[in-house]
């Protein structure tokens, strides 16, 4: 049992079996998240110019423009979009800061755990307030 | 199960080279952007939240320590942007050589340096 399993070596035979039980290795989903952390870095740079011009204009200035100004159309939704694309670039990013410099198995899966609910949170909570101004 | 071996990145032992140090830094913007997130969101649910919470934002937003945290928060902002643009162009191959490297990362230093004077400028003005 043990040589035939040795010899499917493309199928995960080069790992102990009790590493493939315990469901421990690659869980083959690298390259979508490296492939979606440059999608959402290339999105993310002209989003980035496009914020920055929204805030020093409208950081510091009063209820009233600062509403009516998110209230048009076109900034709303660049609003959401940015909301969602940092949001989302930083969960995938700090995902790997975790994954990087946690050595404790438990304490990072916790940690991601948390990281991507209060992720998803700040971005509902961002996108609310976005609609709430705009609508 | 536990093995005590040395864990990767060994940052302890070895000496501090531009390509490490900006590499770091790359992560280090990262993680304080993440936090600066959160000061976007507050702005956001201020606004949401009807006039007074938006002016008690505001005062918060003007707090002397508040500033001097948004002017590093903005700096990471384009250090961030510049560092993976740069990132985003190894990855189509360029910048391979030692004297690319070199170039490449005291030109992106200098570029999020003025593009973070220009955007504290363009908002003083």
């Amino acid at each position: 049992m043990q040589k035939a399993s040795l010899l499917k070596w493309n199928k995960g035979g080069f790992k102990n079996p009790l590493t493939r039980a315990r469901g421990l290795g690659a869980g083959h989903g690298a390259v979508h998240h490296w492939v979606m952390q440059r999608l959402s870095a290339i999105l993310a740079v002209p989003l980035t110019f496009w914020l920055c011009a929204a805030i020093t204009g409208h950081v510091y200035s009063s209820y009233a423009s600062f509403t009516a100004w998110l209230s048009q159309p076109c900034n709303a939704i660049l609003m959401a979009l940015s909301i969602i694309t940092f949001f989302y670039h930083a969960c995938i990013g700090m995902q790997v800061v975790i994954e990087d410099y946690c050595h404790n198995e438990l304490g990072k899966v916790i940690k991601l755990a948390a990281l991507r609910i209060v992720m998803f949170a700040g971005a509902i909570a961002s996108l609310f307030a976005v609609l709430k101004i705009a609508i | 199960m536990a093995h005590e071996r040395p864990l990767s990145p060994h940052l302890q032992v070895y000496r501090p080279q531009i390509t490490s140090v900006l590499s770091i830094l790359h992560r280090i913007t990262g993680v304080a952007l993440t936090a600066g997130l959160f000061f976007l969101m507050a702005w956001l649910l201020a606004g949401a939240s009807g006039e007074a919470a938006y002016n008690s934002f505001q005062n918060f937003a003007g707090h002397p320590l508040v500033v001097i945290g948004l002017i590093g928060i903005s700096f990471a902002l384009f250090y961030h942007l510049c560092a993976g643009i740069r990132h985003l162009l190894m990855d189509g191959g360029l910048f391979f050589t030692i004297p690319e490297i070199y170039k490449s990362g005291y030109t992106m230093i200098v570029a999020a340096t003025i593009l973070t004077v220009a955007f504290w400028a363009a908002y003083i003005f």
